[in-house]
Parts: C-alpha cells; structure tokens; sequence
C-alpha cells in the first residue's frame, strides 16, 4: 500500500469510524484514540486491504479494539449503552417537521440498544448486512432480524379515540 | 381523535441523514499531528534497504549443516583408510618380536649381580643369529 493510497483510505473513512466508535461509546477521546490506532496498525504493518472489504476491516478492526478496551478497563457498565440520537434542528423549520424529527429522536433511542447499534451500522455508515454481521461476529440471519424488528418499532400506527 | 404519522421507509431513511454525532478534533488535523510523519518515514526508509541480493538465511543455515555433515562423513572415511595403513605398518615382525618378548621376560629371572653377564651372553646371541 502507497503512502497516497493509505491517505485516500484515511479521507473516505477515518470520520465515519470515529462517529461509530463516538456512538458506541460517547467517549470522543477514546473514539479518537482508537480510530487513529486502527489507521496506525493498518500502515505500520502493511495490511493489504481489498477492494471492496476496506469499510468492513476497518469497523471490524476498531469493534474488536473497543471490546478489548472494555474488558482491560472493566468498565463494562459504562459503555454498555451508547450514546443518545440527535437530528440537526434547524431554526424555523416546519413544525410539524420538527414534529417529526422529535418523535423520531425518542424512537430511536427508546430502540433495544443491539437494535439501535445495528441499525445505526446500517444506515448512517452504509453497511450491508453481511458486513455488519463480519463486525459483530453475529450471523446475517441475526443481523436481518435485528433490523427488521427495529424498523418495526420506529413506523408504529397508533391510533388513539 | 388523534392519528399519529407513521415513518415510511423513505422518511426514516432521510431523517437518519441528519443524524448529527459532532467530531471535536478535523481529520486533517489529526493527520498533521499523528500520521504525516510517520508516512514520510517509511516512504524514505525502504529506499536504503538492498534490493539487489536477498538473503534467505534459512537456506544458508541448511548448506552449513549439509556442508558439516559431509566433511565428517569425509574425514570420518580419511581417518578409516589411516588407520588400516598403520595396523600394515606396525604389524609386527612375529619373530622378532616373539624373541625380543622371550629376552624380555627372561630378563626379569636374573638376579641384579648377574644381569651384565647374561645381556653381553644375549648381545652376541643376537648378533650371531
């Protein structure tokens, strides 16, 4: 891998990784810790990464530091949950928009956390199913199910007399 | 009474672009700080490695037991082929030693007063014979 092949990889990714590690542990120090250790282990030991599984290796490879951080920390019960969702708002928007975004916001976080992560892994960061099923060491099946029941809770049709 | 909207799948995709998880530090300064220099270092570094001959020390360790190997065997069959020309070489005259034997032990049955005599008597046997 070239110097200017390492950068480019940096460019595409190294912000969505710091999001998700920043989700899953609402820590951004340790989010950016972690982050530029799985970029340093990625060019100081030559990982030839593929084509098309870049994204995944790198998730994959910063879930495995972050676990490994919790169980050396033991501090298990503090990063059990991630962080809580917010929509930009923007000033005079439509109310009903902002409506909208606020029942959204509390769906989303009132989600089972391993929903919430999952669906956050697949539609913020753009990962397929079978990449987020490599990350988390889980089957796909697993993965489908998770989403699925989460997009589930968040269209609710309550209808209230 | 009062409907709530439900989230088309569309709309759910769209508010989750706005999603906002802020970053406190930019990337490209973070490259600045921890990744530019250690980029430069390792793009100069390989420059100054031989590329030319490679050794594989593997196959260099392997020759040297080979080579160890083949000149015990060597000296090994060298020190054989000796050894059968000495036992040629000192393989005994049996007379003469047989004699030389015989001198010797009837040497030890003369008493101390009497040895010059019989060594002259065994000097002109031997030189007579």
């Amino acid at each position: 891998m070239t110097a200017k092949d390492f950068k480019m990889i940096y460019d595409l990714h190294f912000d969505d990784l710091r999001r998700y590690l920043i989700f899953r542990s609402g820590n951004q120090d340790l989010s950016g810790d972690i982050a530029q250790n799985v970029f340093m282990r990625v060019w100081t030991k030559k990982i030839e990464i593929g084509s098309g599984n870049i994204k995944s290796l790198l998730f994959k490879m910063a879930t495995d530091e972050f676990i490994s951080h919790i169980r050396k920390k033991k501090v298990e019960k503090e990063y059990t949950d991630s962080i809580d969702i917010r929509l930009t708002q923007e000033p005079d928007t439509d109310d009903d928009l902002s409506d909208n975004k606020q029942r959204f916001e509390k769906a989303l976080n009132q989600l089972p956390e391993k929903q919430k992560i999952t669906l956050m892994m697949n539609k913020m960061q753009g990962l397929t199913h079978k990449e987020i099923a490599e990350i988390l060491n889980l089957s796909q099946k697993a993965i489908e199910k998770r989403i699925r029941l989460a997009m589930e809770t968040l269209k609710p049709n309550r209808n209230h007399v | 009474m009062s409907h709530k909207k439900q989230f088309s799948d569309q709309e759910i995709n769209d508010l989750f672009s706005e999603v906002e998880i802020p970053l406190e530090k930019d990337k490209d300064l973070v490259w600045s700080e921890k990744f530019e220099s250690l980029v430069k270092e390792d793009a100069v570094a390989p420059s100054k490695k031989p590329t030319v001959f490679k050794l594989y020390w593997q196959y260099g360790i392997a020759a040297s037991f080979v080579l160890l190997l083949a000149s015990t065997f060597y000296f090994s069959s060298q020190n054989t082929v000796l050894e059968e020309a000495n036992l040629l070489e000192i393989a005994p005259d049996t007379e003469q030693d047989l004699l030389a034997d015989q001198t010797m032990i009837e040497s030890l049955f003369v008493e101390d007063n009497e040895f010059d005599e019989w060594f002259e008597e065994q000097y002109v046997l031997s030189s007579v014979n």
